[in-house]
């Protein structure tokens, strides 16, 4: 048992460990490393002016596809609980966004769809005389977190539906005999039987999108000669903290027409 | 029988509504891969066209996209590969033979994941 576990937590460990470290270190990718510079980095980070701006877009950026993706998956695993026609082929293509690439799906996102002159979504506004919106200038996050519940959605509603397939039968048909019906089968049968597999999805996606990279590049930096905050700072001030996790993830903030820079 | 019917004609317009408006972005993306350009750009949205697989060629020509597909294909079956090497037998061993730490080594692998990908991309320089 020691040799399995020992490993594991080897593999785990070690990472952890050297980017507390490196968080002490001074390293800038185009000159020398300084060695060991003490807090200089977390000084850095926390005095930055761009921290809260920051802080907040990561927070909307995790907290609202959450909660989108589980309401959503809530909803889809309800319906694909019930058996219809066709129910397998349905349930397959629900399933599908979560298997495209990010890098991918936000490019598709971004250049079918969302694109102002272009995208399918400009040519339904012009079709109905609306000005097409300007997605990823005007309100880049919402686009982002668009892109993400997307491809998100499936994932959660696999977790739930498998949850919701384990209910009891039983205490269904003892509830549907005290006549409860829909909304509060739903509050006092169902959802308490969900609230496992929703912590697990709320904190198996809240890791992931701690770590989104692929959506925010492929959108709003990539392709576009704007700055990039995320490599720009690296190249200039590697700041390797454990904190530095929350650097990379510059959001474009809620209205702005370039992302955040410091 | 006709409510069962009707149920299931409401579950079947319903389920395959949603499946639709969640497949439709996939099915666009897939639609557009073998148009020019200009077909992919039309309004109104082209769903008959004549398909082409010059995109496919000229994205070959460009960036050796099947050496890229390759080097992809292997990093994924081999990570999970020797992650799966790593993860069973400790599995088995947390899952039959339970310590009273395993519960809290579990939790804080599961904890130290959060800031996996960016730590990793900044070590990796």
């Amino acid at each position: 048992m020691v040799p399995a576990i020992g490993s594991l937590i080897l593999w785990a460990i070690v990472p952890t460990v050297l980017t507390l470290w490196f968080s002490f270190q001074g390293y800038n990718l185009l000159t020398p490393p300084k060695g060991f510079v003490g807090f200089k980095n977390f000084y850095f980070l926390l005095t930055d002016p761009g921290l809260p701006t920051v802080l907040l877009n990561t927070l909307l950026l995790v907290v609202a596809p959450v909660i989108l993706t589980i309401g959503l998956g809530t909803g889809c695993a309800i319906v694909y609980n019930g058996v219809f026609y066709g129910r397998s082929i349905a349930r397959l293509l629900v399933i599908t966004p979560f298997f495209i690439m990010p890098t991918v799906s936000a490019l598709v996102w971004k250049n079918l769809f969302m694109h102002p002159v272009y995208g399918l979504f400009a040519g339904i506004s012009r079709t109905f005389g609306l000005t097409p919106i300007d997605w990823f200038a005007d309100w880049p996050l919402a686009s982002i977190v668009l892109i993400v519940t997307w491809e998100w959605t499936p994932f959660a509603t696999l977790i739930i539906l498998t949850s919701l397939q384990s209910l009891d039968k039983e205490q269904v048909e003892a509830a549907l005999l005290d006549g409860a019906r829909g909304f509060a089968m739903f509050i006092y049968i169902i959802l308490p039987h969900l609230a496992r597999a929703l912590a697990v999805v709320a904190m198996i996606e809240t890791i992931f999108f701690l770590n989104i990279y692929a959506e925010i590049s492929g959108t709003t930096v990539g392709g576009r000669d704007l700055q990039q905050p995320i490599f720009r700072s690296s190249f200039t001030r590697v700041r390797c903290s454990g904190l530095t996790s929350a650097a990379p993830r510059r959001a474009p903030s809620w209205r702005s027409s370039s992302p955040t820079s410091s | 029988m006709r409510v069962k019917q009707r149920q299931m004609l409401r579950r079947t317009t319903v389920g395959w509504l949603v499946a639709l408006i969640m497949f439709f972005p996939v099915f666009w993306m897939a639609l557009a891969a073998f148009k020019i350009e200009l077909e992919a750009m039309a309004w109104p949205p082209l769903f008959f066209f004549r398909p082409t697989l010059e995109k496919f060629a000229e994205m070959q020509e460009r960036v050796d996209y099947l050496d890229h597909a390759r080097n992809s294909i292997i990093v994924a079956f081999g990570s999970t590969a020797l992650a799966l090497l790593l993860a069973i037998p400790a599995a088995y061993s947390m899952a039959f033979f339970p310590t009273k730490r395993t519960r809290g080594t579990l939790l804080w692998i599961l904890r130290t994941n959060s800031c996996r990908r960016s730590a990793c991309w900044f070590r990796s320089i």
